[in-house]
């Protein structure tokens, strides 16, 4: 079996009357329910589920272990400062309040756990659901459900984290299942090694511009991230490869755990050496596992990438597009808003600054942070005053421009956008053009004030 | 709580389904789209084409979702965009009378909102047909009961009008697929999943090897 496929399999409901969970293996096309580790919502979702909740389970009854559910206030924090003066008098944010509220007192009501707003003077998200989901709570080997599409986040540690409509969540409060069909499993092999300016956002602009991922052969499918370049990012950039597997469409992107992962949990969960290490054991495919496709990529090959504006599988090479004027560039969202993103940014951003360089007169930078904790890494590294320093905007965490709803948002057809979030449908973030590209290129566009393929060193302001 | 649910009783679908109604083709076209949201049909054939990649940021863009009742009818496909034009307006869906709404590849991308097929569903449609479809917006598709299909020759049967049997949507097989479908708007086929939650069938067939 596949990493994915085992980690199915234990968790296959087989008698809930007897509690019995876990079969020996499982197989492409088998059907039934597997029994979840954690089951998260944001108020996107939450109060729909809530009210399927109280309709048709009772107002009164309570959820199924409410100690492993989690909520989250993160995608519409800033919604006031985003959404226009049309739609507010429609009364659009009144609605959208509302979402807050219904999911605070269900929250409260059925003592569940909800990672709010920040009281006190700061405004904004306690932590992006993804963000904390990772920092603070997937472990490997588990089965995570959450309300949206990229909660293949947590897969970076090697677990199978997916996302499901309302329904689903809904009915996972009444049995902690949730259904499925076993896919199939595709491996995507990254091999070589990558230039210093490449990054992971850059290896998955390639892979979704692949032929068989871009004519949909991969939706639905486990996607297993492999490879020696795919071994040496850290668990922050392994994230934005398995995060972009909602781009590809697959049911959920893992990768299988190892020393890094070990690594990780100690020094996130403040966990032992040793109780790491048991959590990762035997979680690897078997040699002979089998795998619907193979797709090999050479990290070596990758140079720095953008999407042209519409879909995240439109990827070219900057250097085989157009120079294009940027009026706003956002580094934050889920995708791009880890400790790493910001290592990234205050990189590209410390070298301008030491040139005397700042981000460009035309343009609008905004820097938003995933959570807290990302946050307070910012502090001590300094970045804070690094990002003041070159002109650029820090947002305390929240979905916000990514999801249309906060500061960064183009406001007119016309303005161009420079982002490194993780998809670029039309009308995602406003109706502008908007490209997505990596962290060290979107901090070097918003000082050129063009879209700029980074490299270290290099003079990014263009003379006055 | 789960004895009372064990209690309820679930209903299902019948065995075949008739779908009156106009087919709508998400064409490339905008002016393709806007003459068949006028009321005039369109004779498609394979060379006319239709939009791939639809997101579920275009069914129901963001701020639609703010809504999660029979409002959302009137929102479905506001944010499609057709070469450079968004050609569906409010309510126009609802209005033409469709039954399917047919697009091309990667039907559904994106978000997990269940907002977009509840759209759909609310506006009319009872039926999707695309070259494939993205595994949430499916899964939501079936969870509410709205049909799904990638074999493009079920649209001369629903434009005939005959009795279409389920199983021509869940390739007959799936215990917990299409066939137990709810109106009210949340799955039955999972409610069937609490109240058994054991498969009917062994799961985890032992490889040989």
């Amino acid at each position: 079996m596949t990493l994915g496929e085992k980690i199915i399999a234990r968790h296959w409901v087989v008698d809930p009357s007897q509690g019995k969970v876990g079969v020996p293996a499982v197989r492409p096309g088998d059907e039934g329910f597997v029994v979840t580790d954690i089951r998260f919502s944001h108020e996107y979702v939450t109060p729909m589920a809530a009210i399927f909740f109280e309709q048709l389970v009772g107002p009164d009854e309570k959820v199924n272990d409410p100690g492993s559910i989690l909520m989250f206030r993160d995608h519409l924090t800033f919604l006031g400062e985003a959404m226009t003066p049309e739609r507010v008098k429609e009364g659009l944010l009144d609605v959208a309040l509302e979402l807050e509220k219904k999911q605070r007192q269900f929250a409260e009501k059925q003592g569940i756990r909800l990672y709010g707003e920040l009281r006190l003077a700061a405004h904004g998200s306690e932590a992006i659901c993804h963000s904390k989901i990772l920092e603070g709570h997937a472990e490997p080997g588990m089965v995570i459900i959450g309300s949206d599409s990229h909660t293949p986040h947590a897969g970076a540690v090697g677990c199978v984290a997916f996302g499901v409509g309302t329904t689903a969540i809904f009915n996972s409060w009444i049995t902690r299942d949730v259904r499925l069909t076993v896919p199939e499993t595709v491996k995507i092999v990254v091999r070589g090694r990558k230039p210093d300016n490449v990054t992971a956002k850059d290896f998955m602009l390639e892979i979704l511009r692949h032929p068989y991922v871009k004519s949909g052969r991969a939706i639905g499918k486990l996607v297993e991230y492999c490879g020696d370049a795919v071994a040496s990012l850290s668990v922050d950039e392994r994230a934005t490869m398995t995060n972009m597997t909602a781009e590809v469409g697959g049911f959920t992107g893992y990768v299988a755990p190892d020393e890094r992962t070990v690594a990780y949990l100690m020094a996130y969960r403040g966990m032992s050496r040793r109780d790491a290490a048991a959590l990762c054991r035997d979680l690897a495919s078997d040699p002979d596992a089998e795998y619907s496709e193979v797709i090999e990529i050479d990290a070596g090959a990758i140079r720095p990438m953008i999407a042209l504006p519409g879909d995240p599988g439109n990827g070219r090479h900057i250097g085989e597009a157009e120079r294009v004027r940027v009026d706003i560039a956002y580094a934050g969202s889920c995708t791009a808003g880890k400790k790493e993103d910001m290592d990234m940014y205050a990189r590209v951003l410390q070298e301008a600054t030491e040139r005397g360089e700042r981000v460009a007169p035309w343009v609008r930078f905004f820097i938003q942070c995933g959570s807290q904790d990302v946050k307070r890494y910012c502090e001590e590294q300094g970045y804070l005053d690094l990002f003041g320093k070159v002109g650029a905007t820090f947002l305390e965490p929240s979905c916000g421009a990514c999801i249309n709803a906060g500061p960064g948002v183009s406001r007119t057809r016309d303005e161009v956008t420079i982002s490194a979030i993780n998809r670029n449908f039309p009308g995602r973030s406003g109706p502008g053009r908007l490209y997505l590209a990596n962290p060290y290129t979107v901090a070097a566009s918003a000082i050129a004030g063009y879209i700029t393929e980074w490299q270290p060193g290099m003079a990014l302001a263009s003379p006055p | 709580m789960l004895r009372s649910l064990r209690a309820r009783r679930v209903a299902k679908l019948p065995g075949a389904v008739h779908l009156p109604g106009r087919v709508l083709f998400l064409a490339e076209d905008p002016q393709l789209v806007r003459d068949q949201l006028d009321g005039k049909d369109l004779d498609w054939r394979p060379g006319i084409k239709l939009r791939d990649d639809i997101s579920t940021d275009e069914i129901t863009p963001a701020y639609i979702c703010y809504y999660y009742d029979d409002t959302l009818g009137d929102f479905p496909y506001l944010g499609l965009k057709c070469g450079e034009e968004f050609p569906v307006t409010r309510g126009s869906v609802k209005r033409g009378g469709f039954t399917a709404s047919v697009s091309g590849k990667r039907r559904g991308k994106g978000s997990s909102r269940e907002q977009s097929p509840y759209a759909e569903m609310c506006a009319g449609i009872k039926l999707v047909v695309a070259e494939n479809i993205e595994r949430i917006y499916r899964e939501n598709c079936q969870n509410l009961g709205l049909l799904t299909t990638t074999d493009f020759s079920i649209l001369e049967r629903v434009r005939s009008g005959e009795a279409i049997p389920l199983s021509a949507f869940t390739g007959g097989k799936g215990r917990s697929r299409g066939e137990s479908s709810s109106t009210a708007g949340f799955s039955t086929s999972t409610w069937r999943g609490c109240r058994v939650r054991s498969p009917s069938r062994r799961p985890g067939r032992r490889r040989d090897r």
